[in-house]
């Protein structure tokens, strides 16, 4: 049974189990990278409020993942972009001052969801049109000791109903 | 003499001013957090478990977001102190990882060689075993 070429393909595979092991025991962090997402109030994706009322508070659900291979401290800044042109993108955050900030601090490999109520500003003027609720991730630069934006930011169009 | 009199003076001033102790740094500041989460990435990097401390940082953020200074004071010196203890078993603790890594590595190389030497031997044991009732008998 055990002849000569079942015995090489034995070793043959002893061999490659042994450098796979080597390979995965020492094998390098994979991609680092910071996550951000907004859920509705129950901490579910889907069902997001649609209109809200002037000068209102809406409850909704923060979601930050930490995938940096180090502990993080954040910041996820709310603000209110009245068109697309205030939005933030993936390289330079919102230009419109914050309504509000959540902080934090996550090891790695962790998250978090947060149940949020955001402040609806009480803007006359914004009745009846649709505005864009942002939320930006910001991280502690340790080196700089400063805040700086990720790239990572959420957001969700609603109707301001007087 | 005057001048002696005054240097004493003066070194009696600085020795009664207060040191700079981990209560009269204010925990809020960049700078200060910023501290706090590089000691917390050097003991991360060396597998350290630090999730009870990144923990603390959670808190003090929190405390620091809601102005509430005497908890971020309260918190921040707590957070000192398990980053000291921290510290003590850092060293400790990446030996004990690289050792583990070295003898998994052994493990892992020593795995083809053996299988060479022992594998044939254990199949002719294990073959004789299964046939050592059997009675040799001279055909005719």
């Amino acid at each position: 049974m055990l002849d000569e070429e079942v015995f090489a393909v034995v070793i043959a595979l002893t061999v490659i189990a042994s450098a796979l092991g080597i390979a995965l025991t020492w094998r390098p962090q994979g991609e680092e990278f910071v996550a951000m997402g907004l859920l509705n109030e129950d901490c579910k994706i889907g069902y997001y409020p649609r209109n809200v009322t002037l000068g209102s508070n809406v409850t909704l659900c923060l979601y930050v993942g930490n995938y940096m291979s180090k502990p993080v401290a954040y910041k996820v800044l709310y603000k209110v972009a009245l068109n697309a042109s205030q939005l933030p993108t993936n390289t330079t955050p919102s230009s419109v001052g914050q309504l509000a900030a959540w902080v934090g601090a996550l090891s790695s490999g962790s998250n978090s969801t947060t149940v949020v109520s955001v402040p609806i500003p009480s803007n006359a003027s914004t009745v009846g049109s649709r505005v864009s609720l942002v939320f930006e991730l910001w991280l502690l630069d340790t080196k700089a000791g400063s805040w700086v934006y990720s790239g990572r930011w959420a957001d969700l169009w609603v109707q301001i109903v007087g | 003499m005057r001048f002696a009199a005054l240097l004493l003076a003066v070194l009696a001033v600085v020795a009664l001013l207060p040191s700079p102790t981990v209560g009269a740094r204010d925990p809020c500041s960049p700078d200060v957090l910023s501290e706090v989460m590089r000691s917390l990435e050097e003991l991360s990097s060396k597998y350290v478990n630090v999730s009870d401390a990144v923990g603390y940082v959670d808190r003090l953020l929190k405390a620091c977001a809601r102005g509430d200074e005497a908890e971020a004071d309260a918190i921040y010196g707590r957070l000192v102190e398990l980053l000291g203890t921290l510290r003590e078993v850092s060293e400790g603790r990446l030996r004990e990882v690289m050792a583990y890594k070295a003898a998994l590595t052994a493990a892992f190389l020593s795995l083809p060689p053996l299988t060479y030497v022992l594998l044939p031997r254990v199949y002719l044991y294990l073959w004789y075993l299964a046939r050592r009732r059997w009675v040799v008998v001279r055909r005719r």
